[in-house]
């Protein structure tokens, strides 16, 4: 022993010893002998409490209520007898005991046997697997139920299904669910409902709680092989509390009670109203988020000026045009203006250089020769010469010369 | 249309006007059937009385 490793906890250790006693095949399933001594039934739980004994030895045993419930022979304390079960260890306590299914007295035992052997066998070639389980229509509108129809699953069913979800229609195919004939009824009832599987979504196949003779029918091999042919969904609901029949491992659903196969096979109504409404809720959001997009971006259009107020476009073009209008006669009348004055300075400079002017004055200017005389040196006694006056000329002869 | 289909109908819808892909009028299109499924789908439920027939009635039925 390696003293660094780890110790184990009590747990670790109990556990271990656990998965090997149950992987243990001869030991998952064994039969043993003996004589039972210390009886007591638990009140509470319903469980049985024995040791099983022999001239040698002896183990402690438990038979749980499911199994306790279905013998016929009473386990008491001197009986002699040979029980079925497998061998384990509680986990808790580390006790090592055998978990009784079945006591063979009982006649029980070879049947158990028998079941066990079919459900390997039937795993085996794969009935079982869960891929081959479909999913059951959420809205069916049309659901076929195999059961007695005298029966109270029948009156399950049709209670819940009027409750949840009375939209959908039940289509009854009646048939015996314990007794000899059952079986032979039973698949000729799923043979009618597979002819018309076109037109019914779902299957519910099963039938209140009883004993475990009573259901009997239900681990028939050609009943199981039927319904795992069903060409749609089908739900097993043998009212068996603990163990699983051989049609509810087949079927593509195992409800415990038929009431529950019925709440598997349809919404609840209320639930569906919610979905219409939250539907409908989604919908009026976002309509209601479109159209105040759609307004709010024709408003923006709709506010721009030259939409909303088209006369002030005008107006401002008006002014414009009035503005540049006043700019330019401004501008003409002040050029014009300009101008006459400029003209008229002009005009008074020009006269008051004008000769006119001045000789308005008195003054005159002489003509001698064609030639205008600027000075009395150019002039000779006798010479003669032309006056020019403002207003008119005179014709003189000059008489002397003074500088 | 059954009342699967109506429902299935009008989750489309709704999906269809969340992708904000149509137009306003395709919009308002839409919304007016889904009022119209949301009614319908209510009534079926509400008027619905569970129908139960015996196998045989459905045989005679094909």
């Amino acid at each position: 022993m390696n003293n660094q490793s780890k110790a184990l906890t009590v747990r670790q250790l109990n556990f271990y010893v656990k998965s090997l006693l149950e992987n243990d095949s001869r030991l998952a399933f064994c039969r043993v002998s003996g004589e039972i001594v210390n009886f007591k039934r638990h009140y509470a739980s319903g469980h049985l409490y024995f040791t099983l004994a022999d001239a040698d030895a002896s183990i402690k045993c438990v038979m749980f209520k499911g199994f306790a419930q279905r013998l016929k022979v009473e386990l008491k304390d001197g009986a002699k007898v040979t029980l079925m079960g497998r061998v384990s260890i509680y986990e808790k306590d580390g006790g090592y005991q055998f978990y009784a299914e079945g006591c063979e007295e009982d006649g029980i035992g070879d049947k158990l046997l028998a079941l066990k052997l079919l459900k390997e066998k039937l795993q085996k070639e794969g009935l079982f697997d869960a891929d081959s389980k479909r999913p059951i229509p959420k809205f069916p509108k049309r659901i076929a139920v195999v059961t007695s129809g005298t029966g109270a699953a029948l009156q399950d069913i049709l209670n819940v299904i009027k409750r949840r979800f009375p939209v959908c229609e039940i289509v009854l195919c009646s048939a015996s669910v314990q007794g000899e004939l059952a079986v032979k009824e039973l698949i000729g009832a799923l043979e009618k409902v597979y002819a018309l599987s076109d037109k019914i979504d779902t299957i519910i196949i099963g039938r209140g709680g009883g004993s475990s003779e009573d259901l009997d029918a239900f681990n028939d091999e050609s009943l199981a092989r039927k319904i795992y042919e069903s060409p749609i969904p089908i739900i097993s609901a043998v009212g068996h509390e603990i163990d699983f029949t051989v049609c509810d491992l087949v079927a593509d659903l195992r409800a415990p009670t038929p009431s529950a196969a019925a709440e598997l096979c349809v919404p609840d109504y209320f639930d569906v109203l919610k979905l219409i409404d939250a539907l409908k809720n989604r919908c009026y959001l976002k309509m209601t988020s479109i159209i105040d997009f759609e307004a709010s971006k024709l408003e923006s259009i709709v506010s721009r000026p030259s939409i909303s107020s088209p006369l002030r476009f005008i107006e401002d073009k008006t002014l414009l045009l009035d503005t540049l209008t006043d700019k330019i006669s401004f501008g003409v009348k002040g050029d014009f203006q300009r101008n006459e004055s400029d003209f008229l300075s002009l005009v008074s400079k020009i006269d008051a250089l004008s000769p006119l002017k001045t000789m308005s004055r008195g003054y005159v200017y002489a003509i001698s020769n064609g030639k205008t005389v600027n000075s009395v040196k150019n002039l000779n006694v006798g010479d003669e010469v032309t006056l020019n006056l403002i207003d008119g000329k005179a014709n003189c002869t000059v008489k002397g010369v003074e500088l | 249309m059954t009342f699967e289909e109506a429902l299935t109908s009008l989750e489309e819808i709704a999906k269809k006007l969340e992708s904000g892909k149509c137009s306003l009028d395709e919009s308002v299109a839409l919304y007016e059937s889904a009022i119209k499924l949301s009614k319908e789908c209510t009534e079926k439920l509400n008027a619905a009385k569970l129908k139960i027939t015996e196998i045989s009635e459905l045989e005679k039925a094909e």
